[in-house]
Formats: C-alpha cells, structure tokens, sequence
C-alpha cells in the first residue's frame, strides 16, 4: 500500500469530499504530506475500482466517499505492517549494531 | 470591440512546454480561454505572473474521456482554476503565489497518466503506416511490380515535381512529427517514473524543431503554390490541324480525312508544365488510325536520354526495357519500338513515347512516326 492509499483510507474513517480528504490528510500527517489534486483523483478511483472506498453521495459538484470493510481491513493489516517495521527498528534506538 | 489573439502552441505531448507557454503569455497581458488544434485563442487581461498546470486526463478503456465534475471541483477547491481543455489536456490555473498544490507530489504518479498517450505516441502511427504498406504492395502487385512502379513514381515526379515534392514534404513531416512524439512522450514519462519531477519552465529547447517544423511546412506550401499554378496554367483543347508544338498529327503521317470519335473521345491536346518539363499529351483519332503522343521537353539532354528508359518502363504494351529494340532513324539520338505499336524517341532536350495503331491490314513499321517526329523536332525550338 503507497503512502496515498493509506493517509487517503485513514482520513475516510470519517467521510468526506476530495478537498475535505486533502485537508485531513495534511491535518493527520502534521502537515508533511500535502497531497495534489491528481494524486488524489488518480488513488480514489484506483480504490473505489478496488471496493476499497465507497461513493456515498454527492453535494453539489462534489462526490463524497467513505471506507469500505474491505478498505478498513487493509488498513488495519496496513497498520499492523508498519507497527511492526517500527518495533522491529526499536533496536536502532537501543543502540544495536 | 473584444479583440482576441490567436498563438501556435507547442505540441500535445510537450508538457512543460505548454505550461511554460500559457504563464509567458499571461505575463504578457494575454490569458488563455481555448486551446484548439494547432491554435490558443488569448483575450487580454493586466499582465500578471500566474502558474499554469496541464493534468493528462487518462480514462481507461470505454471511460468517459472527460473530467468528471467532481475532478473538477476538487482542483477548484485546492485552487486550480479550470481554463480549456483539448485532447487529452486540461489546463489550470493559479495565480502566482498562491497555495494551490502541485498536482502530483510523487513524479511516478504523474508518470501514469502519460502512459495512455505513450501508448498512443508509440502505436498510434501502425494503422497508417500498415495502410500505407498495403497501399504500397497493392500498387506495385497490381501495377507490374517494383520496377514499374518506381518509372509511375519517375514519370510522375517529372511531369507533377511540384505536387511529388509536396507529398514527400508533408510524408516527411508526418515521419519527424510522429518520431519526435514517441521520443518526448517516452523521454517524459521516463523521467517521472525514475523521480524527476516534471519541468514546469523547461529552457527553449525548441529552436531547432520549430526550424524544422516551418521549413518542412514552408516547403509545403511552396508546393501547394506551385502545384496550384501547374494545374491552372494546363490548358485542354481541340487538336488544331497545323501541330503548334513538338508533336505530330496523322496527316503528317500521310493520313488525311475528317477526324473522327474513339470510345466518346474526340481527338485533343493538353499542354502543360511541371519544374522539370514542358509536357503535350496529343491524342488523335482518323480513318480508323489512333495515334497517342506524351512528349516532354526535359531541362537538358540527359536527362531526356535517362526519360527515355523510364517511359519505356511506363508503357502500356512494352512494360520493360527489354522489349524494346533500338531503330535507327537519322535526326534522332534515340528511338527505340516495341511489337509495331510503341515508340519511345528522343532528340536533345526532347522525349517521347507514342502509341500508333493502325487497324486492320498493316505492316509498316514504325519508322515513319519517328521520322516525322524527328523533322518536327528539328523545327521545334
């Protein structure tokens, strides 16, 4: 999973439009990521293809979306993934070789 | 009064080009509102620096091709202002200075949208040049093969230069541009999956694409000229009973009487004259006698020698070099006759190839067509 796929799947825990995602992405990543326009539109319909993310509904000219199961367990096994990596670089910090 | 301003853009393909192009000409005091073909049509606004931004739009198969509404809208809402669109572009807008985020932070993602246009740039070019392959075997099969297709090419090159030089012109410029294509395209979407980001001011790398680009089309359009001028300067007409040029009517040939039809056509002449030569093409039609003349006034005598070959080639009975024999007729450099019904002559600047049928009992051979040839061309100038 890219890093995209993943800020995208986290910020739709709470649904949302295209512009609402980007904000909330750029909210959970501390401000490092800043996510384009195209990076986005490209990601939601790779993973709306993929049932990953659903469409919900529109408001006006925008499409509001949100996390599938599907999308909520690739998350999670995502989520695993990382904590791992992370726990297993621990020894960095403990100064192993 | 609205005045607008019409501009050339740089190709579909060139990006940063484009973009580069659309800022330059805001900061002139010129905004974008359409993009045509080959044309971008500007209306004029303060000059103000602004960021311009092309998003490939690449649906997959059976995909509506368009952005969708809600694409757009979330460009909109980062700040991207929608201007045009063409092909598979769209162009925004931001003004300088704002926040309106790149549309890719990772260059390898831009990289596929350009993958349709790749595979268009790359393959787009095969069903024409199939089609053009086909045409190419079709001709040369048909037609009695390679050798007689290139004297039709000969032929026609020498009594059509200008129009023949403006097909190789125009071929030649659909060659560059489709090679410049798949070079640019896979240039650019090399560098995006390898990291680089896009160039969005890229140096005038151009000079030496637009020189060939407008000589190609100059030469174009010189020849479109000079073809239309060929064309308008033929002249068609009845067959006056005096030759008033370097061909030969029937009663030259001893041949009197009142000309008649031939298959609903009457006896005629058409005059007219290509970069290369000065061409008659006499058809005449008399107490069951036909007699058809193409004779051409070539730039020197050598080549009018090397025609000789080609219009043997290029005959209708003879079909080759070989079936025709060498005749001897005083006043001529050459002449050459194939089964009493061809005759290919040649004399200083002048060529010809004549066909001579005579129906019913006869069996002169055709030395006295070229004899009479001979004594007109030593009256022609």
């Amino acid at each position: 999973m890219t890093e995209a796929m993943y800020y995208i799947l986290l910020s739709l825990l709470r649904p949302g439009h295209g512009y609402g995602m980007m904000q909330r992405i750029r909210e959970l990543s501390g401000g490092r990521l800043v996510m384009g326009p195209g990076t986005l539109y490209g990601v939601l319909s790779r993973m709306n293809r993929e049932g990953l993310i659903v469409l919900t509904g529109e408001e006006g000219r925008r499409k509001n979306y949100a996390i599938t199961e599907a999308g909520k367990n690739a998350l999670l096994l995502e989520y695993g993934r990382l904590k791992r990596l992370v726990e297993d670089g621990a020894v960095l910090e403990e100064g192993e070789p | 009064m609205k005045r607008v301003k019409y501009k050339f853009h740089p190709e579909e393909y060139e990006l940063g080009e484009n973009e580069k192009f659309y800022s330059d000409m805001e900061e002139k005091g010129w905004r974008l509102v359409k993009r045509g073909t080959y044309l971008s049509k500007f209306t004029p606004v303060e000059p103000s620096r602004a960021r311009y931004r092309i998003e490939v739009s690449a649906p997959g198969f059976l995909e509506e091709p368009n952005m969708s509404e809600a694409q757009l809208a979330v460009f909109a809402d980062c700040g991207w202002e929608y201007v045009a669109d063409r092909g598979l572009l769209y162009i925004f807008r931001a003004p300088a200075g704002s926040d309106a985020p790149e549309f890719y932070a990772e260059p390898s993602q831009q990289a596929a949208t350009l993958k349709r246009m790749r595979a268009g740039a790359v393959w787009g070019w095969v069903p024409c040049a199939a089609l053009a392959l086909w045409m190419l075997v079709m001709q040369i099969s048909l037609g009695g093969g390679a050798g007689r297709f290139g004297a039709d090419v000969l032929k026609t090159w020498v009594t059509w230069t200008a129009l023949m030089a403006g097909f190789a012109a125009m071929t030649l410029w659909g060659l560059y541009h489709a090679a410049r294509q798949v070079w640019s395209v896979t240039r650019t979407y090399r560098r995006l999956k390898k990291g680089i980001p896009l160039d969005h001011a890229p140096k005038n790398r151009r000079l030496v694409h637009r020189a060939v680009n407008w000589t190609l089309i100059a030469v174009m359009a010189v020849c479109a000229l000079l073809t239309a001028a060929e064309m308008l300067e033929a002249r068609s007409g009845d067959l006056p009973e005096e030759p008033d040029g370097p061909y030969i009517v029937l009663s030259d040939l001893g041949w009197d009487g009142e000309r008649e039809p031939f298959m609903n056509r009457e006896s005629g002449i058409t005059r007219y004259r290509s970069l290369l030569a000065d061409c008659w093409e006499v058809t005449e039609f008399k107490n069951g006698v036909y007699i058809f003349q193409n004779v051409y006034r070539l730039r020197s005598p050598e080549k009018a020698m090397e025609f000789a070959r080609t219009l043997m080639v290029n005959s209708t009975f003879g079909r080759s070099v070989e079936a025709f024999a060498p005749v001897e007729v005083p006043g001529l450099d050459g002449a050459w006759a194939a089964e009493r019904l061809e005759t290919v002559a040649v004399q200083g600047e002048y060529a010809a190839y004549i066909t001579y049928i005579v129906s019913g009992p006869y069996d002169e051979d055709l030395t006295p067509v070229l004899t009479a040839l001979a004594e007109r061309w030593k009256q022609s100038p």
